[in-house]
Formats: C-alpha cells, structure tokens, sequence
C-alpha cells in the first residue's frame, strides 16, 4: 500500500512537472496574445529620406511652418521660433519643434532637443548638438555640429569639419562634407568631400567610350568561367598598368589592378582588392575584404564591400546619370572623392582629416 | 549479431544526431552572439539589373490577385520590371484573372499560358524563362504578398558579380489559424532568422528556397536551367550553382508573407514531399560534393553535406530508438557502463533542446513576446515530422529521379475556402528546424 502511494506521488509529481510548461502554451492557445503575422513585411524605412520627408508632412500637414508665437503641439510642448537670435535655455527645454525663417543661423554650443524646420537656408552654429534638421533650402552645420539623428538639405548639405552626422544626412542636390567628419548614411545625387561650390560640371554623363588602343588583358588561368564573359579565378591576380579587360572577375585571393585600366564590367575579391589611380570600373565593384580606389579611379556601379572602403583623392563612385552606393563596414573618404548616390557605412563612416 | 548490428546501428545514430546537434547550436549561438553579415541590405542606388518576375500559378484564383496587386505596388523602375505568372492548365478562374490584368497593365505583366507540355513548376518556370532575357529571374509562389521594396532588396545582391541566387525570408500570414499554423510559424523564425541567417553570417551555404527569391539568368543558363525531373528543384539549384562556384545569399530583411498549412494531413504531405525532393538532391550531389572539383571552402562542403542530409536525420533517430530497445531486450549492457550514462543524460539534458533553443532564439530576435510560449507543444509537431518524413525518406521513390513530376497541391485557406490553388514545391529550408 505504501509503496503503491509512493508510485502514485511520484507519477503525479512527474506529470505536474512535465506539465508545467504547458500551462503558458494552453493559455496561449486559448487566449491568443501574440497570434497575427510578425510585423516585418514592408515595414522598414530604408528610403534614407523617409524620416526627413515624414517630419516635412508633418510640419505641413500641421500648419507649423508658418508658426506663429505661442503655438503648441498637440502634446503640449512649445513650437520656437528662431531668427537669428540666441535662444534661452528655458525655451528649449520646452521645445518640441523650432521653425526657422530663411537665412537664420541658430546658436552654436547648445544642444537643441528636438526637430529644426528651416523654411528656406538654415545655418545651425559650430559646437551644437541638433537631434534632426530639415531644411528647404540650404542646410549648414558648421564645424563641429554633432547631428543625433537625421539631417536633409533640400537643395544642398554642408557638412563642416569635424562634424558627426550620427545616423542619416541627405539632400536632393549636393551634400559637401568637411574634414574629419563621420557619418553613417548619406545620400544625395552628388556627395563630395571638400568645398560645396564643387560642382560635377566636366563628368560624362555616358557611361564609357570603346575607342581604346590599350592592349588587352588576357587572363592566364581562368579557374572556371561562370557565365559568358564572367571568370572565376582561384589565386591573387594583378593586372598592369594601361590594361584593357572585358568582362566580368572573381577572385577569390587578391586583385590589384593598375594605374589607368579599363574594366567593362564588374569585379569582385575575397581578399584585398585595390583599383589603380586612373582606372574606371564600368560595372560594380565587390569584395569580402577591403576595397580601395586609388586617386582618381571610378567604379560607375556600385561598391559593396564587407571590409573598408578606402576613396583616395578625386576618386569617384556612380556617374550622375547612373547612381550607385558604397555600402561597406567603414568607409573613408579622401579629400575631392566623389559619390554620385548613397554611403552606407554599417561601423563608421569618416572623412581624412 | 543482432546485436552486433544494432550496437553499430545505435552508434551512428549517436554521431549523426550529435553532429545536428551541435551544429544548431552553433548556430543558435552565431546568431545571438555574432556578427550579422547583410552586406547588400544598404545598396539603394545603382544600374538596377532588368528583372522578370515569375508566378507560377495552377489552379490559384483565391489568392494571385493579391499577389499581383503587390508585386505591382512595388518600387522597382518600371522600366526594368516583367512579371509573368505562368498559369499551367489551371481549370479554375485563374486564367481569366491574368488577362484581366494582362488588359489593364500590359507592359507589366504578360502572362504565360500553357496547356501542354509537362506539367509541374519547375517545367513550367523552366519554359516560360527560356522566353525572357532579363538579368534576373525571381520567383514568388501565388500565395506570396511581397512588400513594397522587396524587389529591389532581392535584385540587390546581383550586382555582386559572384552571386547567383539569393533567397528572402518567408513570413507566415495565417499565423492565428490553428495550432499548427502557430507551431509553422515558429518553426519557419528558427528556419530562417537563425539557421538561413547563421549561414549566411559563416559564409557557408544559404539555400535557396524556390519562392521569395531568385537566380541570376545568366548562372541559371549556364548550369543548365531548372530540372524538371525534381521534386525540389529549389535545392537542386542550389547545389548545382555552388558545384559551378556560385554563391547563394540569404537575406534577412527581405521579408514576405505566405500562407502556411492549416491542417495536419496537409503538412505531412508537404514535408513528405520536400523530403523525397531533398533526398533525391543528396542522392545526385553528394559525390560530387565531397569531390569538390571547385575547390569550395571546407566550411561549405561540410555544411552542403549536413545540409542534405537533414531529411535523412529523423531515419537515423528512429534506427537509433530501434537499435537501443533491441539492445535493451537483448540485455546487451551499456558500452563503458558510467560513461555511457553519463553521455545519454548529458543528451538528454542539452541535445533535445537544441532546437527548441534555435526557435526560442530566433523568436526573440524577431522582437516576440507572447508567441513563444507555446513552444513546448513543438514536441508534437516535431514527432509528426519525424514520422513523416522517415517514412518519406525509407520509400525508394524518395533517392530515385522523377519521371512524371506534377503539381503536388498545398491548399489555399485565403478567402476561407481552402480549396484554392496549388503550389507544388517547397517554401525554403525550414524543415531544418525539426532536425
């Protein structure tokens, strides 16, 4: 008989045991919590304009731009006008949106908590810290601006020197990057590090010219060819200097291609991957490893790397007729480099000093 | 020697189960702890690649109309876009809703009809792509709701000159149906957030999963098209575009909506038939796998041979049960008697959670509070699986090419009728899960 009731608590001991965690999954099951489909299909926002042209909706939309004094949020906080004036630090503690009339330089050296609106050209003084910035016309952020969350000129950016744009900086028109500045995203039709009066005047807008008396490059030893014209080679590979190649490489060591080389389609490296000063990429550039364009060398399409991405002076991604991004665990841009589209730099992204 | 065998039955059942093991751990882990590799998640400008989109289609009316208006509300340049649904001898109003479209957006979409000719998706995106010149071929099952910028997501990776197809992550939209569909969708986050996206992070080899994805026209060409004597034309394209030194991506972010099995006989049908797929895979491939005539990194030949033989594992599970109780019955004692014990408990203790550990994991990188309590009733479904796909993988139809392959129907539920359309082949990897 004892033992029989042994038997009994012990089963049962091991039945409620075992049932434990069920009791969370029947409740579940009965009263569902978290039964719709995951909230993932089209819900990021990797348009990089997104959250600047929401914020522009939302000012429109609300009747802030042309705000008058004393206007509110609906949640209370105060809308700031700014000219040019100095703000006190009691109204930007109560801040929840400041508007910017045309041409207004707001103060450097103060840390302003929420979004600016500029109707028209906007200057935020050297040393400030913004959490995000639209504006109309010509955006500036004068040395030393540190930009939390997004910045957008609509008719250009300029980025002073040693500045940090801690998430995403665009513009329509042109975004000028000063020395020493780091960044994450970027996009604009053109991006240049250097002086925001450079303008892309000389560039061909056609993609490449087949008038080329260079000789060609014939590959020695082609591990396998992937497609027509598109070779897989299995050891590091260096084409000289004033070669001509057409098609499309991968290789799986290193590739170096020298100074003023034309390649008629795409490249990519598993290891170090160097484009000579000069040479022009008609296609997109790869590699698992870093990727660096010497001075003056072009990539038309895209540069992809899971490395650096190294932008020597004068060098230069995209054609404005045919944008492209740089999408890299760091990129580094030289002074006079040059990007026709988007910088993505998932660690960090820094201007040469 | 039957006990011989079945001590020799047992131990390989040991090795192979805990090599799974330890790879869904590693796995698991690689996810939670290591670094995300998306390197083509940020790529917004460029030459974008022509892209032809095709929706093979049988029997489908309940459900293509969404996935039409989808794929047409996407941002890829208009001037670079074709979608095909490919209607192969439906006898519902399948084929009338295509023209309806075809009239209203004829430079978008152009179906493709057949009457004839070998029935089955891999025939039918096999003839109606040898028509199309664009760079990139995706393919979306009917049952399929891509987001806006999908396309542009999955085009994005081509302009890596190495890659040859890629492959997006599935997303349950019947999650609430049943409990089922509630254990599917835990299982297809485990599939793709961690053991996809592991692979992916380790370079090894993602698969591509037939939908919600694509190939790169001229590597598809080069390999010798889809094969129609397939019943998993998904991975063997898989394979035969690493054998010829392609890489296949994976990425994350790429999200869609599909439809998942309502009911449990409709499951083991569907599992059954990826397994015979899968199989038939292994039984073409492996040779040449482990010869490695590319000179593939050893990571991939070793995860290209787990891979294949996943469908395999609950075989060797069940020989292993098999061989134990014999050994049991025939008084056979434990090998090295305290270590034995020690091993088994130690399995008991870590092995058998390995992927309920995935699952939970992948659950909570996606963001999941509430889902991941009905977890333990995955114990069911993985048995059901087991069973299924043991069965599917003794039959000896499972190693052996088809000669007749046709469209094997996973029913519709959208519209509440579940009687729709079809869909004959496999939504991806996630099968991995039960392992």
């Amino acid at each position: 008989m004892t033992g029989g009731l042994a038997f009994s608590a012990v089963l049962a001991g091991t039945v409620a045991w075992i049932t434990l965690p069920l009791i969370p999954a029947i409740r579940e099951l009965l009263n569902p919590r978290d039964a719709g489909p995951l909230d993932a299909v089209g819900q990021d926002s990797g348009e990089l304009t997104f959250f600047a042209d929401s914020f522009r909706q939302f000012v429109q939309s609300g009747g802030y731009a042309q705000a008058t004094d004393g206007m509110m949020l609906p949640d209370g906080r105060q809308v700031v006008l700014a000219s040019a004036a100095t703000l006190p630090a009691a109204d930007l503690k109560r801040m929840g949106l400041m508007v910017a009339e045309s041409g207004a330089t707001l103060a450097g050296h103060v840390e302003y908590p929420a979004e600016i609106y500029g109707n028209g050209d906007l200057t935020i003084g050297a040393g400030a810290a913004i959490r995000a910035a639209l504006s109309e016309g010509q955006l500036t952020l004068s040395p030393h601006v540190t930009a939390l969350r997004w910045v957008h000129g609509e008719r250009s950016l300029a980025v002073g020197d040693g500045s940090q744009l801690l998430g995403r900086a665009t513009s329509r028109g042109a975004i000028a990057l000063g020395r020493g500045v780091l960044f994450d995203r970027v996009l604009a039709p053109y991006i240049v590090v250097g002086e925001a009066s450079v303008a892309p005047s000389s560039l061909s807008t056609t993609a490449w010219e087949v008038t080329d008396s260079r000789p060609k490059f014939a590959l020695a030893r082609a591990s396998a060819v992937l497609a027509s014209q598109h070779w897989l080679v299995d050891e590091n590979l260096v084409i000289p200097d004033g070669h001509v190649f057409r098609g499309t490489l991968v290789v799986r060591g290193s590739l170096k291609i020298g100074a003023n080389c034309e390649i008629r389609g795409s490249i990519k490296a598993h290891k170090r991957l160097v484009i000579g000063q000069g040479t022009v990429i008609t296609g997109a550039a790869a590699g698992r490893s870093d990727i660096q364009l010497d001075a003056r060398a072009r990539v038309y399409g895209p540069v992809i790397s899971e490395g650096t991405v190294t932008l020597l002076e004068s060098a230069r991604v995209g054609l404005p007729s045919m944008p492209a991004s740089v999408s890299a665990e760091r990129i580094v841009l030289h002074a006079g480099a040059e990007v026709f589209g988007s910088l993505s730099a998932r660690l960090e992204g820094v201007t040469a000093s | 020697m039957i006990v011989l065998l079945a001590t020799i039955g047992m131990w390989v059942a040991v090795v192979v189960l805990t090599v799974y093991t330890a790879r869904h751990y590693f796995f698991t882990l690689n996810r939670l702890f290591g670094k995300h590799r998306q390197p083509y998640v940020d790529i917004v400008a460029g030459e974008w690649p022509t892209v032809a989109v095709f929706v093979p289609a049988h029997n489908e009316s309940a459900v293509i109309r969404d996935s039409l208006d989808a794929l047409l509300a996407t941002d890829y340049p208009r001037d670079r876009l074709v979608i095909v649904p490919v209607d192969d001898r439906s006898s519902d109003n399948t084929r009338a809703i295509l023209m309806e479209y075809a009239t209203r957006e004829p430079l978008r979409i152009r179906p493709h009809l057949r009457d004839g000719g070998q029935p089955g998706k891999a025939a039918a995106l096999r003839e109606a792509m040898e028509l199309y010149q664009a760079d990139v071929f995706l393919v979306f099952d009917a049952d399929y709701i891509p987001g806006p910028r999908l396309l542009r997501q999955l085009a994005a990776p081509f302009f890596d000159p190495e890659v040859g197809a890629v492959m997006g992550r599935v997303v349950p939209l019947n999650v609430g149906s049943s409990l089922l569909t509630r254990l599917l969708d835990l299982e297809r986050a485990g599939g793709y957030q961690v053991d996809q996206q592991a692979r992916m992070n380790l370079g090894l080899v993602p698969q591509y999963g037939g939908t919600v994805g694509g190939v790169r026209r001229s590597a598809l060409r080069q390999v010798g098209g889809w094969r129609v004597d397939s019943l998993a034309e998904d991975t063997d394209i898989t394979y035969r575009l690493l054998l010829a030194g392609w890489e296949v991506v994976y990425q994350n972010r790429s999200e869609c909506y599909e439809e998942v099995p309502e009911t449990w006989p409709v499951r083991i049908r569907q599992i059954q038939r990826w397994a015979r797929g899968h199989n038939q895979v292994l039984s073409t491939y492996l040779g040449r796998l482990i010869r490695n005539p590319m000179r593939l990194p050893q990571r991939q030949v070793i995860d290209g041979v787990l891979l294949l033989g996943v469908f395999v594992v609950p075989l060797v599970l069940i020989m292993g049960w098999v061989c134990a109780i014999t050994l049991f019955f025939t008084g056979s004692r434990p090998q090295w008697g305290p270590m034995a014990v020690l091993a088994v408990s130690a399995f008991n203790t870590v092995g058998n959670f390995a992927a309920f550990f995935q699952v939970a994991a992948a659950s909570r990188l996606d963001g999941s509070r509430e889902r991941i309590r009905v977890l333990p009733f995955m114990l069911l479904g993985f048995l059901v699986s087991t069973f299924a796909v043991a069965r599917a993988s003794s039959s000896r139809s499972s190693w052996m090419k088809q000669k007749d392959v046709s469209w094997d129907k996973t029913e519709r539920y959208r519209g509440g009728n579940g009687n729709g359309g079809s869909n004959g082949e496999r939504n991806g990897p996630t099968a991995e899960a039960k392992v």
